[in-house]
Formats: structure tokens, sequence, C-alpha cells
């Protein structure tokens, strides 16, 4: 997440705000964010029902009981620009965001 | 599962920042693009 804090005046550029969701709570993500020297954007909390977001957006690993790692843009009419369930293990790319934002 | 061109499902959900905020998608219609970064868990690498 410190990947979108670092790259935040070029999402504004593209008039993109960023908001991390997990199935934290509101005082564990705080705690997180002011662990990673404070994060401008909001980190939201799918905790209770837990994963309900997720799983709407088909974002949902039952198994662990967690989300995927997965990136969406929603452009200004509220539609769906872009999806990547990423790999979970590693951090996107920010240009492939940017890529789309650029065409929006 | 909602596809590219499909419309983005409707959220509420309570943020980080400021004690009792509630972010809702419909916050931004009209007025910006929304990046939405789901994670596996707070306290993990990447």
């Amino acid at each position: 997440m410190p990947a979108y804090e670092a790259d935040l005046e070029r999402f504004k550029g593209y008039d993109a705000q960023v908001l991390g969701i997990s199935v934290d709570s509101v005082p564990c993500n705080a705690a997180w964010a002011k662990s990673l020297g404070g994060l401008s954007y909001d980190l939201l909390s799918d905790f209770h029902p837990k994963g309900e977001v997720a799983q709407k957006y088909g974002a949902w690993r039952e198994a662990d009981g967690i989300s995927e790692r997965a990136l969406f843009i929603v452009d200004k009419e509220g539609k769906i620009a872009y999806k990547d369930i990423h790999n979970i293990a590693d951090q996107p790319d920010n240009e492939d965001l940017f890529e789309v934002l650029r065409k929006l | 599962m909602p596809e590219v061109g499909d419309e983005a499902p409707e959220f509420a959900l309570k943020s980080s920042l400021e004690k009792d905020k509630v972010v809702r998608l419909s916050d931004f219609r009209g007025q910006q693009n929304v990046v939405i970064a789901f994670y596996p868990l707070a306290w993990t690498p990447v």
C-alpha cells in the first residue's frame, strides 16, 4: 500500500481517488497506516459482514477468509474500466493503472 | 463477478482516516475516478 501513497500525486493528476479495502478492522488499519509513516488515502474496512464487498467484486478467497489482491478502476459514471485479480504475493505496477486512467 | 463495462457494486465502508468516516463509492460519481485496491491483510508485506 505504500506504493500508492508514493504515487498519490500522479493519481490526483488523473483525477483519481485511491481506496484500499481489506477485511481488517478500523483500528487495525489505522495502526498499520501509522506504522507505514501515515497514508493519506482511505483504508476501508470490509469487516462486518466480513468480506461482503470483496465477494460482490468477485475478489474473495473463501478458503482463507481474506480478499484477493485485486485492482479495479471505476470511472466517473460508476462503470468498471479495469479489473486485475493479481498474484496475491506481488505488488501490482502502478503504470498499468496510469495507462488506463490516461484514456478516461 | 462484475466485468469491465459493468456498473461497479456500491459499498459503504468505514475509513481509517477519521473516526466514524464512512466512504461510499457513489460519493465519487460524476466527481472522480476511483482506484480500488483490495489487499489481503494489514501488517503483511506488499
